[in-house]
């Protein structure tokens, strides 16, 4: 027998459907498609609100036609539609640190809530079908924009041979890095220190692990995220700031500004660990375990489902693949070059 | 003793890798700690995991349980390991192996990933639920 709050779940989830259909009705349905690897996903957006601001990230998946799907997501705003989410019957204690809600997940539904945020993201993992509401699309906070429906792709590209990972990606489809570390580390200005350099892009902090037959990251966002102080360090970079409120974050649409060097996949032939230092720019080989400390960790506990799963297939990757910590030096310049020697010297 | 239900881990090159899910803490687990992390996933009396790694090792119970009694306390004092049953027919007993030298073992904590869990949920949530920035 089902338990009561599983069947809750599910009772919430309809009601919260009904309300996107409501929506729809009312300000009408948009659909677009994204290819992400062999991934076909189809988005269904209520009204025009998410759809301006979610999209551009996608540029690089962005797919025309019809078809099979492999799983779907329906996006509204309250804001554009006029139509909000039934209340909410979670409590006080039911929301556990990462957004998750205790009381709505651990079934056939996953629930979570954006922290800080009224977003609402919901997932039905018996008919694959996710659902994300927002109060109001142009409130969503800055990483909500740059790497959208994140909680989503997870639920639904998780496989035994596929995981999304809080890492970026640089080269092409013969040779690549995957650069792991914290928030901090440096993972972004590395990714667009390579970008500037001419190296092919496929993600600054999320992409998607796909083991078989050979390790690749595919490309997912057209997007990176950079602090200020990364923006001073590569002047001229075409980054935004994605509100007038914040001047700490700015966003570079590496698709719109490189389109050539926008890479749908990229081989996983090192794992690069950068680290922020003084001096040149320095390689040094590193064991699979520091890799995994520098990747499992912010992977999993950003997307804690699935991460029997995703564990495994990480640890796979860093016995495979050979890692070396990064050290950026104060040369920035120099980054993307010596990046390219590596993985010339790796093919 | 038995691992908690809130983590995930995995052992790489000597090295077991442990992620707290909901503090966000994550250690890594050398020498020995390896093998006593291995012993705890059948659960098991701390006696008996002392008597276990003193055969394996051909060392003196008594040379080492005070530091595995430490190490084990430590996990347990950062949410790793919980009180469980024992296993019904015990830990399974193993002769002394010359290549497996004893090592104490080492329990490091890193923290750098708390940025992930900002919300504590219950100071940082509104009384509808929804979880909301601390104002300073």
């Amino acid at each position: 027998m089902a338990q009561p709050g599983r069947q809750a779940a599910r009772a919430y989830y309809e009601s919260v459907r009904r309300a996107f259909k409501r929506a729809s009705r009312e300000a009408g349905e948009f659909e677009q498609r994204l290819q992400i690897g062999e991934v076909r996903v189809k988005l269904r957006f209520a009204g025009p609100g998410l759809s301006a601001v979610l999209l551009p990230a996608f540029s690089p998946v962005l797919q025309s036609g019809s078809g099979p799907n492999d799983f779907e997501v329906e996006l509204w705003d309250e804001a554009t539609t006029g139509v909000g989410i039934p209340p909410p019957p979670w409590s006080l204690r039911d929301v556990i640190a990462r957004g998750d809600i205790r009381t709505l997940s651990g079934g056939r539904i996953r629930a979570h809530v954006a922290r800080g945020h009224r977003v609402l993201t919901m997932w039905d993992c018996e008919r694959r079908r996710g659902i994300m509401w927002a109060a109001d699309a142009h409130r969503l906070p800055y990483w909500l924009r740059a790497a959208p429906l994140r909680l989503v792709l997870h639920w639904g590209l998780s496989s035994p041979r596929r995981h999304l990972l809080h890492a970026g990606a640089v080269g092409d489809e013969r040779s690549g890095a995957l650069l792991v570390g914290p928030n901090g580390s440096g993972k972004s200005t590395t990714s667009l220190a390579c970008v500037r350099g001419g190296l092919g892009y496929a993600g600054d902090d999320c992409v998607l692990l796909e083991t078989e037959p050979s390790p690749r990251a595919i490309s997912v966002y057209g997007t990176a995220k950079l602090s200020a102080p990364s923006v001073n360090l590569l002047p001229g970079l075409p980054a935004r700031r994605p509100s007038p409120d914040d001047e700490s974050k700015f966003i570079v649409d590496v698709a719109r500004a490189w389109p050539r060097l926008m890479q749908r996949s990229v081989a996983i032939s090192v794992v690069l660990l950068p680290q922020v230092t003084a001096g040149r720019v320095l390689l040094r080989p590193a064991s699979a375990a520091q890799a995994f400390r520098a990747l499992a960790p912010s992977t999993v506990l950003q997307h804690a489902d699935e991460s029997a799963t995703g564990l495994a297939l990480m640890s796979r990757l860093v016995r495979q693949i050979p890692a070396y910590t990064l050290e950026l030096g104060s040369d920035i310049a120099a980054v993307g070059p010596a990046i390219r020697h590596l993985l010339e010297v790796s093919l | 003793m038995i691992h908690a239900p809130n983590i995930v881990y995995e052992t790489l090159e000597g090295e077991t890798i442990v992620i707290h899910l909901d503090t966000g803490n994550y250690y890594s687990l050398t020498g020995s700690g390896v093998e006593i992390w291995e012993l705890l996933e059948e659960g098991g009396p701390i006696a008996q995991i002392c008597a276990v790694l003193a055969r394996r090792h051909a060392r003196p119970e008594s040379e080492i349980s005070n530091t595995v009694e430490s190490f084990i306390a430590g996990l347990e004092r950062e949410g790793l390991v919980e009180a469980g049953d024992a296993p019904p027919n015990g830990l399974r007993a193993e002769a002394a192996d010359p290549d497996r030298p004893w090592e104490p073992p080492k329990l490091e904590c890193y923290d750098d990933m708390r940025d992930f869990l900002l919300v504590d949920p219950i100071h940082e949530v509104d009384q509808t639920g929804w979880p909301s920035r601390k104002t300073a």
